[in-house]
C-alpha cells in the first residue's frame, strides 16, 4: 500500500511527460536577407529614378539581339 | 519588366568561348574563377556535337537562396539573384545546391581555403554604390545600371546566347524556331538538349560497350 502511494504519482508524471514533449523536427522558415541594401538599376546616375526610361531602353537593347527584321528579305 | 533571363540556343553556339572571355575581362574576374563556361556534349562526334554557354541562371526559386545559412542572397525587382559578399562565410552550401555549378570560390591563403563565393551577377553589380570601385572590385561592372545587357550575350557572335527580359528573349527565340522549321519537340531543340531516347552511351564514348 505504501509502495502504491509512491508509484501512483510517479506513473502519473511519466504519463504526462509526453504532453510537454518538444517537436524534434526543425521547422524551416524562409530566411530574410541579412546583407546590405542595394539600389535599383534605374536609380543610377544615368537614369535618375526614371524606371520607364530604363525599361524602354532595356527592351530596345534586348530586341537588337535578333537579326530577324534587321535586314530586308 | 518581368524577369531577366539567359537563354542559350544550342543550334547556334559554336564553342568560341567569346562569352567566357568577355565576362572575364569586363568584371576583372580573378584567376581560377569561371563565372561562365561553355559545356560541349558529344565533343568530336561529327554532326552530334552541341555546345551550351552556362552560368548562373538566376532561378525564380533559387536553391542557393534556400540553403544559405547566413541569408546573403537576394533577388532584385527585375529577377536577378545577387548576394552580399561582406556577409558570405564561404561555406559552399550554395555550390552543392546549384544544379548549374554556378557558385565559384577563390582559393585564398597558403593552404587554399575557400574564399567568399563569386558568381555571375547578370552584370548587375551588387550591394555597393552603382559604378563605385568597391562594386567593381567585389562584384564586377554594373551594366544594367547603364542601360546595357550582360556583355556575354551582347558579345556573342552568333547570337546563340540571349539575355534580357524573359518575354523579349522568348519572343526572339520563338521567331527563330518558326523560321527554323521542324515539328513537335524538335522545333524547340528538346531532343538536342535532352536526347531523344535513342542516344546511347557508346556513341559518346567512341564505341565503348
Amino acid at each position: 500500500m505504501n509502495a502504491l502511494k509512491w508509484m501512483l504519482p510517479l506513473m502519473a508524471a511519466a504519463a504526462l511527460s509526453a504532453c510537454s514533449e518538444q517537436p524534434q523536427v526543425v521547422s524551416y522558415e524562409a530566411g530574410h536577407y541579412s546583407g546590405k541594401p542595394d539600389s535599383r538599376p534605374w536609380e543610377s546616375a544615368a537614369y535618375g529614378g526614371d524606371k520607364a526610361a530604363w525599361q524602354s531602353d532595356m527592351r530596345a537593347r534586348a530586341r537588337k539581339q535578333t537579326e530577324i527584321g534587321r535586314m530586308p528579305e | 519588366m518581368a524577369r531577366m533571363k539567359f537563354l542559350c540556343d544550342a543550334e547556334r553556339c559554336i564553342e568560341c568561348n567569346g562569352c567566357v572571355t568577355a565576362c572575364k575581362n569586363e568584371h576583372e574576374v580573378p584567376w581560377g574563377i569561371q563565372r561562365r563556361r561553355v559545356v560541349t556534349i558529344n565533343d568530336g562526334v561529327v554532326g552530334k556535337e552541341k555546345s551550351l554557354s552556362v552560368a548562373c541562371m538566376h532561378c525564380t526559386d533559387a536553391p542557393c537562396m534556400a540553403v544559405c545559412p547566413v541569408d546573403v542572397f537576394y533577388r532584385t525587382e527585375d529577377g536577378v539573384v545577387l548576394h552580399d559578399k561582406d556577409a558570405c562565410i564561404g561555406c559552399g552550401y550554395c555550390f552543392y545546391a546549384c544544379p548549374f555549378g554556378a557558385p565559384q570560390f577563390p582559393q585564398e591563403g597558403a593552404f587554399g581555403q575557400r574564399g567568399k563565393m563569386d558568381k555571375c551577377t547578370f552584370c548587375a553589380g551588387g550591394p555597393e554604390a552603382d559604378g563605385s570601385d568597391a562594386e567593381l572590385e567585389k562584384y564586377g561592372r554594373n551594366r544594367l545600371a547603364e542601360g546595357k545587357l550582360p556583355l556575354c550575350a551582347e558579345m556573342c557572335s552568333t547570337k546563340a546566347l540571349l539575355a534580357g527580359d524573359a518575354q523579349t528573349v522568348s519572343d526572339i527565340f520563338r521567331e527563330r524556331v518558326v523560321r527554323r522549321g521542324g515539328a513537335g519537340a524538335e522545333a524547340i531543340g528538346w531532343n538536342t538538349a535532352y536526347g531523344s531516347g535513342e542516344q546511347k552511351r557508346e556513341q559518346t564514348r567512341g564505341g565503348d560497350k
